[in-house]
């Protein structure tokens, strides 16, 4: 009863559009003063919000969104599409499948997706539209190359999962490479496959010789440098997670000092938006605490998971019904806040079910990707069609084919976790 | 930044001043962290003192400074599908009473912290570590970002309040989420 | 029904994860003793692994009622309790029990922290472990003699044995326990100082090479605390049940551990981790540096007008009254 009491104030604030943050520390104190009154809200609310912050291993959150903000300023992302569309150009959707492999690139330097999603949206857009590109199949396939930002290392969502479900940061990140190699494969397949289909969507591009080829790997230097400098140096275990991200986010803020961008403007605008979006994660992680902790003392967590324990139905079906949850949830509800919200309940039942967490952990970030790009609530479709100019509706159903063959892939991955767990597991020690 | 005038003129630019702050203690944990790998691969000397400065004072305090001026630029994400097939007076009721309840939580956030960091202060409470590190500074960020979240969940109360009974609908107040600083 | 009506119904919190060995030999025995004594008067929430707040928060909220019963270590919240750490000083102990014994009349109802710290805080101790003392364990080399930790990177926790690594002439370094693999294995660190059972729960075996045995270089002290409000509200059997079962466990819980602790010995010993007897001299001249460490703690805490030199008087008396 008090639990429902608690969920029903969460909704109904939701409903009415306040800040997740919020609505979840305002629920969860109204909870924990139905089950202890005054003194226990006070005694949550004493400890939680110093404690929330006051954490080492979380600085890897705002190094690697800083990280991302000097990538941008550097503009090294900016050549990234250009070299890519050299090599694949020619190719029926060359520079469709150039702009997966951009956001590929793009994604192994920064975890923002977003960044990603308006990084290639200045620069493939107008390209692939100049060539006689279908409008709808270039928003789509910029929209979806963004997400893969979440998914190869560095990671902002999967570092969060770590942080969450007290799972080896260090493995989540490398565990999200070979996955972000095939959905890169995929994007490009759905993108070959439209492409064949009707040839007019996307009209053949000139060719390059191998000189310019060539010559455009140069500004491959920087992100293969700073990719090593992070993701290389967790695997070959040099640094940890922590250490990582700082260097990560110097190496960027080196970059974007080489580069002539950084001024003291510059530099302070990059720092608060980095302020402000790092200030967003630990509001709602703030919130999901105070309103977790009702929860527990609620003791429906334990309850689910004996329940589901006594379920005569096979762990695979459970595992379904949970990644149709995420995709469902995923297309009313930020990625952010999906993950803090769910994970402590969900993770739980995943673990009695007998899966493996950074498997799990990997899964959630590739379908909380196809949360980025569905209606109604797809930011990374609101950011093209932002940049673009060009309509919402036409960037979704341009997105769909993307979206069809994610989950393609996420069954993929389902029937064979190794395919995830593998690389992590030969991780040097 | 909006240059408007009065009291939500006047929260707006301490907002800002702290979002500066919080700016620094974020350029400062960048700079301590690698400064601490250099010393410790290269000079097997590491800083004695980054893990407590980093997670006591420059992680609180980057979070606490930054918080209000976070929600100042509608930065704090909701979910805004149900909310405009409703009609204005009633999300603004809604709204309204929702950043009530957000004022009371961060109320007593700041309150509470206020409490703690007087009696640790009085008390001379220290974590030691490699060093003494007073506790009562690192809750001051607390208090202040408690402070400045109840003051600016207030004015959002009376802005709805407002558009609720005044008419003037001529400001959406809806989250707009900046979608640049988003991940 | 009357009986209903009695039933007394105790939230306990700690941050241990299932099977700890903590929870196996202190936190349940002692639950179902309570159960067992009050003939199931009492019920019990349990909530372990951090699940109603951090390991560092603990205290306060069992102070402020959140949880009734929670596991505090002095070490998270040495602002609060600076004084009850006096146990994790590098003392004249080599069992957890010589240790849990000592520190129980510190912090015992009456007893010198009870009085001037734990009391003042509003809390009573219900039962208490101090861990078997840490040892030196080197990552790539052995240990022929205590210089070989000279210059060497030491990966340590706590104010006392941070301060035992610099008089050893060592760097302390600070690294959270699930990074210590890779830490040693990449030579971040050369070394730590570890209790032998934790190196096999966290898998360590197979990076380490060599480590000290019976010797003290600093411990860990665990206490599960009740708020003397809640105390106040408990019945008289109740509270009478407490302070029995406080005393069997106590004593169970240390005799438990230092047995695996042989045990523990035996298996590291079998994954080919050299297990080193300091020679009488070595380890003379370890006890030696090592002994300023008390002093300083004292006087550091003497300079805060706290009473840190009654407090470690008041220890090692403990001590020499248990031998
Ligand atoms: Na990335
Ligand atoms: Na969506």
């Amino acid at each position: 009863m008090v639990a429902l009491g608690g969920i029903s104030i969460l909704f109904l604030m939701l409903a009415f559009g306040l800040p997740v943050a919020f609505a979840m520390a305002v629920s969860g104190a109204a909870g924990l003063l139905m089950i202890g009154g005054v003194d226990m809200v006070m005694g949550i609310l004493e400890t939680v919000p110093f404690s929330t912050a006051n954490s080492y291993e979380m600085i890897t959150i705002p190094m690697f969104i800083l990280m991302a903000e000097f990538v941008i300023l550097s503009g090294v992302a900016n050549d990234l599409f250009a070299a890519a569309a050299k090599w694949v150009g020619r190719v029926p959707g060359g520079l469709g499948m150039a702009t997966a492999v951009a956001g590929a690139g793009f994604g192994a330097i920064s975890g923002s997706s977003t960044a990603a999603a308006a990084t290639l949206s200045s620069t493939s857009i107008p390209a692939m539209l100049e060539q006689g590109y279908e409008p709808k199949l270039a928003g789509g396939v910029v929209a979806i190359s963004g997400t893969l930002a979440m998914l190869i290392p560095p990671s902002i969502a999967l570092v969060l999962y770590g942080i969450i479900a007290d799972v080896s940061i260090g493995a989540l990140l490398v565990g999200g490479i070979i996955p972000g190699i095939l959905v890169t494969l995929t994007i490009v397949l759905t993108v070959y496959l439209l492409v064949i289909q009707d040839r007019s969507r996307a009209p053949a591009g000139r060719s390059y010789t191998l000189r310019e080829k060539f010559a455009s790997l140069k500004v491959c230097g920087a992100m293969i440098l700073l990719f090593s400098g992070v993701t290389g140096t967790i695997y070959a275990g040099i640094a940890t997670p922590t250490e990582a991200a700082g260097i990560g986010a110097f190496g960027a803020f080196l970059l974007a000092l080489r580069s002539g961008n950084l001024t003291a403007g510059t530099l302070r605008a990059a720092l608060v938006r980095a302020v402000h979006a790092t200030a967003m994660i630990l509001m709602i992680m703030l919130g999901a605490h105070v309103f977790g902790t009702f929860f527990t003392l609620t003791q429906i967590t334990q309850e689910l998971v004996h329940w589901v324990g006594s379920l005569d139905v096979s762990p695979w079906v459970i595992m379904a019904l949970i990644l149709f949850g995420y995709v469902l949830l995923g297309c009313v509800m930020d990625q952010i806040a999906i993950l803090i919200l769910t994970v402590p309940v969900v993770l739980p039942v995943v673990l009695s079910l007998g899966f493996d967490p950074v498997w799990f952990g990997v899964i959630v970030v590739i379908t909380a990707e196809v949360g980025m790009v569905t209606p109604p609530m797809g930011l990374n479709v609101f950011v093209v069609a932002r940049y673009t100019g060009r309509p919402l509706e036409e960037i979704f159903a341009g997105v769909m084919p993307h979206v069809v063959a994610h989950l393609i892939l996420i069954a993929a991955l389902t029937a064979f976790p190794q395919i995830i767990t593998w690389l992590p597991s030969t991780m040097r020690y | 930044m909006s240059k408007t005038r009065g009291p939500t003129g006047i929260l707006d630019a301490v907002d800002h001043v702290f979002s500066l702050v919080a700016a620094a203690c974020m350029m400062l944990i960048m700079l301590v962290v690698v400064a601490d790998v250099v010393m410790r691969y290269f000079f097997a000397m590491p800083l004695a003192w980054s893990y407590d400065v980093i997670s006591l004072y420059l992680m609180v305090g980057m979070f606490f400074f930054g918080v209000s001026d976070t929600l100042r630029e509608n930065g704090h994400i909701g979910i805004d599908i149900l909310q405009r097939s409703m009609p204005a007076p009633m999300r603004h009721v809604g709204e309204a009473a929702g950043y009530l309840l957000s004022a009371m939580v961060t109320a007593a956030i700041g309150w509470l912290a206020f409490q703690r960091s007087l009696s640790a202060w009085q008390n001379d409470e220290a974590l030691s570590g490699a060093y003494l590190w007073p506790t009562w500074i690192a809750l001051v960020p607390v208090v202040i970002g408690g402070l400045l979240l109840t003051l600016r969940n207030l004015l959002l109360t009376a802005t709805h309040l407002r558009d609720a009974f005044g008419g003037a609908q001529s400001v959406d107040h809806a989250p707009t989420p900046n979608l640049e600083e988003r991940i | 029904s009357p009986a209903m009506a009695q039933q007394t119904k105790l939230r306990v919190a700690d941050s241990f994860p299932a099977g700890h060995y903590v929870v196996e030999y202190g936190t349940k025995p002692w639950m179902d003793e309570i159960k067992r004594l009050t003939n199931g008067k009492v019920d019990f929430e349990y909530y372990p692994a951090e699940q109603l707040g951090k390991a560092k928060d603990l205290l306060s909220l069992t102070q402020n009622g959140v949880a009734d019963i929670g596991y505090v270590a002095p070490a998270f919240v040495t602002d609060k309790l600076p004084l009850s750490t006096v146990a994790e000083l590098p003392e004249a102990f080599n069992t957890s029990c010589a240790g849990t014994n000592a520190y129980w009349q510190l912090v015992k109802p009456g007893g010198i922290l009870d009085k001037r710290e734990i009391g003042p805080a509003g809390m009573r101790v219900l039962w208490t472990m101090v861990l078997p003392p840490y040892q030196l364990y080197m990552g790539k080399t052995g240990i022929e003699g205590i210089d070989v930790v000279k210059g060497k990177k030491i990966r340590t926790t706590g104010a006392a044995k941070e301060l035992a690594i610099r008089k050893m002439g060592a760097v302390p370094v600070q690294i959270p326990t699930p990074d210590v693999l890779e830490a040693l294995s990449r030579g971040t660190v050369d070394g730590m100082l570890f209790p032998h059972s934790s190196v096999l729960s966290y898998d360590l075996q197979n990076t380490v090479k060599s480590a000290t045995v019976g010797e003290n270089l600093g411990s860990f002290v665990i206490t599960y605390m009740i708020s003397k409000r809640k105390w106040d509200q408990l019945p008289a059997d109740v509270r009478d049940a407490m302070d029995k079962a406080g005393e069997t466990i106590n004593h169970n819980a240390c005799e438990k551990t230092d047995r695996d602790e042989a045990a523990d010995i035996e298996r590291l010993k079998k994954a080919g981790v050299t297990m080193v007897h300091l020679p009488d001299a070595e380890s003379a001249k370890l006890k030696d540096m090592l002994s300023s460490v008390s002093k300083e703690w004292a006087d550091n805490l003497d300079k805060r007008r706290l009473p840190g030199s009654e407090v470690l008087a008041a220890f090692q008396q403990a001590l020499k009254d248990g031998k």
